[in-house]
């Protein structure tokens, strides 16, 4: 008697369970999968260095890719990249590609939410970490240049000399993150 | 009868077909699988930009002031007394044996020590000891530098001495975060502060800088001049 309500029962598998886990696992691989292929790209090896901590992807942030020669096949030593849209001096001296970046960033301030400084309350900080993410053998110039870009303090077109304008004018990013790796991991 | 048919009704509609979904969903998931890439080995090291400085300066013809800490980095074999031209020729020379490759072999020097001779070359393997040794060749070096500078009055880590990183620009990144890692690692050793991980984290830090621009106009080559005053450097 009891042995066919046994099988009965048997067939009849629960798959709303399985089906949940499968969901969340999707949902998982496409908002990891965005978060490190949107912005970075494959093309980098950042520099090993020993007090670097764990990568934060909650708050928000722009990644900057700087390219350097170590692999073959991308885009040119020195070149930017921010998202989609790729920045590369014409020339030794050429920095029309500064003042693109440097509108591009000014877009993301304006999106951005703010707070005054703590120093200087004229200022007012976007609350947007920028990471400057530079291939080990990125020309350390190019970094430099970047890091006035970034803080708004240099006039891209007008030769980069140093901007003159209020503190309520400015728009700078103080918070950066530089990219790098530990010395005893593999990549 | 009406409830019986009913009844009827509700046993038809459970038991629907799941499998086609199912198939779809786990093909979606194979293929979110395999195309997401992940790069969890990459770290980050924290920095908060001086927004108490006022606009950038200019690069200063002045004698910097001596209550800094200066740590110069430029190709390895470049001695003091030398004029800019004669920097710019001994550039020319290695720049044509390299063939376009960056500037490998790199003295990193604070104030008037002893410089240490750091292997590029080393550091852009993927890893493992060879890496890790010459990172703590620049960490070892940078400790002691800082080490004998020490204030000996109880400055607060803010008010000591801040420390300038001067860089030849046409050299690697890589030797420069690599000194501001080492300055970071002295700074949580002596004052028992943890690694920031947020800006936030860094408003009472002593003060670590990247030194601005020293010359612009690249096209004019003008990178003799740039090498002549980091080497001048105290």
């Amino acid at each position: 008697m009891a042995k066919p309500k046994l099988e009965s029962t048997s067939t009849e598998i629960d798959m709303t369970p399985m089906i949940d886990m499968v969901f969340l696992l999707i949902i998982f691989f496409i908002l990891a999968g965005k978060i490190s292929s949107e912005q970075r790209t494959q093309q980098i090896t950042v520099p090993p260095t020993k007090t670097a901590t764990k990568l934060k992807t909650i708050d928000e942030r722009i990644v900057i890719n700087v390219f350097g020669t170590t692999k073959a096949g991308s885009p040119p030593r020195n070149s930017i990249r921010v998202g989609t849209q790729t920045f590369e001096a014409k020339g030794i001296d050429d920095y029309s590609a500064y003042a693109r970046l440097r509108t591009l960033l000014d877009r993301a301030y304006d999106r951005a939410e703010k707070e005054p400084d703590v120093k200087n309350p004229k200022l007012r900080l976007p609350k947007v970490v920028l990471e400057i993410r530079a291939d080990a053998d990125t020309e350390y110039r190019v970094v430099q240049e970047l890091l006035q870009i970034v803080t708004d303090s240099v006039d891209p077109n007008d030769l980069m000399k140093p901007k003159q304008v209020a503190p309520e004018q400015m728009r700078p990013f103080v918070a950066i993150d530089y990219t790098t790796r530990r010395p005893g991991e593999n990549k | 009868m009406a409830k019986k048919f009913s009844r009827k009704a509700e046993d038809n509609a459970v038991p629907f077909d799941m499998t086609p979904m199912i198939d779809c969903i786990f093909l979606l998931l194979i293929f979110f699988i395999l195309t997401s890439k992940f790069t969890p080995d990459e770290m980050a090291i924290t920095s908060l930009m001086p927004t108490d400085k006022g606009q950038a300066a200019a690069p200063s013809q002045s004698p910097i002031p001596k209550e800094q800490v200066n740590i110069k980095i430029f190709p390895a074999g470049m001695t003091k007394g030398y004029q800019p031209s004669e920097y710019r020729a001994k550039l020319t020379t290695m720049r044509t044996q390299l063939a376009g490759k960056p500037l490998d072999a790199v003295w990193i020097q604070v104030g008037g020590d002893e410089p240490v001779e750091i292997q590029g070359a080393v550091l852009r393997l993927p890893g493992g000891e060879v890496v890790k040794g010459e990172v703590e060749k620049i960490h070892t070096y940078l400790r002691s530098a800082l080490e004998s500078r020490k204030a000996t009055d109880g400055a607060s880590r803010k008010d000591s001495q801040p420390v300038i990183i001067h860089c030849f620009s046409g050299l690697s990144w890589k030797y420069a975060l690599l000194a501001y890692d080492a300055v970071r690692d002295y700074e949580r050793m002596t004052s028992g502060v943890k690694i920031a991980t947020k800006a936030a984290d860094l408003l009472d830090a002593r003060e670590v800088m990247f030194a601005p621009p020293r010359v612009r106009n690249y096209s004019t080559n003008e990178d003799g001049n740039e090498l002549y005053e980091i080497i001048q450097m105290r």
